[in-house]
């Protein structure tokens, strides 16, 4: 559960602990020249064989008696990271827990919707199960208790009297979805009030603060381009593209985006980036984007600049929040990049293209 | 070939069934190579569309496996939730050279934009969103393929079935008749030489009596 | 927690020092007679090698704390640094040392 904001006790800053234990973490993730060996491991098999020597041994085994396949696999790396993300939430003081769960509250997002959208379409709980991943301030328990709820109603019901601050949003909204069934919009309020009300929580001051706040801006901002991009490919009507604004982005504001928004094609809307540290990331990805047509090409330079900075945040103050920020997104990374590896292997993509879409830091 | 009386009427009743007989077999012919000319385009056709969708589903599963390789089976399962969407087909059938063909067409196109897929974007990759967008794009392409191989199908079966009326005119039907058109003039032959024979015995006979006078 | 209980152990200890000192500086000043500073002396000296230990062991004992709670981070996660962290879990000690070996010095 999310706790309210307040004010932090001296006791709940110690980060010796915590960031000794992470840093810990941080010594057992795979190197450069591992994930190398595993691009060329010849079939799933042997990857599994290869993770079963390293920080995924459990997960791996046990998910390997039910065959060595990639769908097994991946679960297993599911299964690994949530128990990663879970653990370090048990042990990090209450600064840091509430500045992590604040931004990792984007998880606590996508698993309410998986539970929405699957009432949406009338999925049992099982079924609902399987597009959760319990890596926010909601856990497996609650996210379990939710999805077998009877109706959308009730899941609002149950997260106001949970404290959730996402009931909130969802209450205003509800009699419009129930009457029209339109889930985009609930979504949409869902999302616009989160970064809000995350902003609002990381505004204080201080440097973990600070730094929390940064790495929310940079990922606020990455959404808010690639909603413009997909402004630029499609036609809205008479939608107000402000209503895809989100607030809290470190370089693009409201006014930045509306005026990238009205813009026609993407090399006008790099141009109008020229003062955002994205524009270089982005112009470096341009040829592969006219090639593709696909501006998951952008999205995946965004999320690499992201990891990037928020693995800088790991370099400063070795008592502060960043290395815990850091490793949470190496640890995602990895995963990522392990996923991409399995995948790849499974489907027969050749090594060099596996090795594009990776993320090597 | 017992049924047929050998009479001259028959003959020409058989030699005109032979002329409408032939005369059949040239029509069906005719039909047979204008079916054959619709055929091919229809199947050039149908060959494009199949190179288009045997790319489109490639493409759709490479950028489903990148999908669920960044975003995570997990993302691609809780989006796949949120897009729920019915795909309108209609049906009416027209007519190719007398062949009755169903035609398929779409009510409304099933590609819909990020913005109606029933999510919202805030939220959702764009890899998988491309990806959505790149199975209804093979939706498309495969409701136009459904259209163009059942007037295949259609038109290949028309083919065969007048095929096999040419043939059964050629080889069956048009022989049978020209034998029994043989066999008829044979026994009429037969019938002819028989009375000249005849005629003949009757004539020495008269001949015979005429010459011994006492006898008559 | 343990900086507030530092805080007060010094302001505690400052308050001590300055109202024992002024007195013995201002009869040292006063160069009164030899045997009638004798006792004050000792005093002060017994009260700053007390202090000099006392301090030095509260130092050590921060020092330590902060030390202990990240080495138990470490311990948890990577078991095979037991010695590393033991042996920096002892260093602190040192201050506990000298502080022990300056009561001594300040006495002798």
């Amino acid at each position: 559960m999310v706790r309210a904001a307040v004010k932090t006790p001296a006791s709940g800053r110690d980060y010796g602990y915590g960031n000794a234990r992470v840093r810990g973490m941080r010594s057992r993730l795979l190197a450069g020249p591992f994930l190398e060996e595993l691009v060329e491991a010849p079939d799933v098999a042997r990857i599994f064989q290869m993770l079963a020597d390293t920080e995924y041994r459990s997960d791996v085994e046990t998910e390997a008696l039910k065959g060595r396949t990639p769908a097994t696999m991946d679960e297993a790396l599911a299964v690994n990271i949530v128990r990663t993300f879970r653990k370090i939430m048990g042990f990090l003081n209450a600064e840091a827990y509430d500045l992590v769960t604040t931004l990792l509250g984007r998880w606590d997002l996508f698993n309410i919707k998986s539970v929405i959208r699957g009432k949406h379409v009338h999925l049992s709980a099982d079924e609902i199960e399987d597009g959760l991943y319990a890596v926010g301030s909601l856990g497996t328990v609650d996210l379990r208790l939710l999805a077998g709820l009877p109706d959308t109603r009730s899941i609002v019901d149950t997260l106001l009297t949970w404290g959730s601050p996402y009931g909130e949003p969802l209450r205003e909204n509800l009699t419009k979805y129930e009457s029209d069934g339109y889930l985009a919009l609930l979504e949409l309020a869902l999302d616009r009030f989160y970064y809000a009300w995350a902003e609002e929580r990381l505004a204080g001051r201080g440097v973990n603060t600070a730094l929390a706040r940064g790495v929310l801006g940079l990922q606020v901002d990455s959404i808010n381009l690639l909603s413009t991009f997909r402004l630029l490919k499609s036609d809205i009507g008479d939608v107000d593209p402000s209503s895809f604004f989100l607030e809290g982005g470190a370089h693009i504001d409201r006014e930045l985006f509306l005026q990238m928004a009205a813009l026609s094609d993407v090399d006008e809307v790099l141009d109008a980036l020229k003062s955002t540290p994205y524009t270089g990331r982005l112009e470096a990805v341009v040829v592969r984007f006219e090639q593709e047509g696909s501006i998951a090409v952008f999205e995946r330079a965004l999320e690499d600049y992201v990891l990037r900075k928020a693995l800088d945040a790991g370099r400063g103050d070795p008592l502060g929040v960043g290395i815990v920020i850091s490793y949470l997104w190496a640890k995602q990374n990895e995963v990522t990049n392990l996923r991409i590896i399995v995948k790849g292997n499974s489907v027969g993509m050749p090594a060099d293209r596996m090795r594009r879409e990776l993320i090597l830091v | 070939m017992e049924e047929v009386r050998p009479t001259r009427s028959e003959l020409l009743e058989r030699r005109s069934q032979i002329q409408l007989a032939e005369q059949g077999m040239d029509l069906l012919k005719q039909k047979r190579d204008a079916l054959l000319i619709e055929f091919m385009s229809v199947m050039d056709e149908t060959l494009r569309l199949s190179t288009t969708l045997q790319r489109a589903v490639s493409d759709a599963q490479y950028s489903l496996a990148v999908a669920k390789s960044v975003d995570g089976n997990v993302s691609v399962r809780s989006v796949a939730m949120a897009t729920k969407g019915d795909v309108v087909v209609d049906m009416t059938g027209t007519k190719i050279m007398g062949v009755s063909v169903p035609v398929v067409t779409k009510g409304e196109s099933p590609v819909r934009s990020s913005f109606t897929r029933g999510y919202s974007i805030t939220g959702v990759s764009s890899r998988i969103d491309e990806t959505a967008d790149r199975f209804e794009r093979i939706l498309d392409v495969i409701i136009a393929y459904a259209d163009i191989e059942t007037r295949l199908k259609r038109l290949g079966e028309e083919i065969q079935k007048t095929n096999r009326r040419v043939n059964a005119l050629e080889q069956i039907t048009v022989p049978a008749l020209r034998e029994q058109v043989a066999y008829i003039r044979m026994t009429l032959d037969e019938r002819a030489r028989e009375d000249l024979f005849r005629l003949k015995k009757v004539k020495k006979k008269i001949e015979s009596r005429k010459s011994v006078p006492g006898a008559a | 927690m343990m900086e507030k209980r530092l805080s007060k152990a010094l302001l505690f200890g400052g308050v001590f020092l300055t109202v024992l000192m002024v007195p013995a500086m201002a009869f040292a000043q006063q160069a009164a007679p030899v045997v009638a500073v004798a006792w004050q002396l000792g005093a002060v000296k017994a009260l700053a090698a007390g202090l000099a230990m006392g301090l030095s062991a509260l130092a050590a004992g921060y020092a330590q704390g902060k030390i202990g709670s990240a080495g138990a981070g470490t311990l948890a996660e990577r078991p095979e640094a037991a010695i590393w962290v033991i042996t920096l879990q002892a260093l602190p000690e040192i201050i506990v040392l000298l502080g022990f070996v300056s009561a001594i010095l300040i006495n002798g």
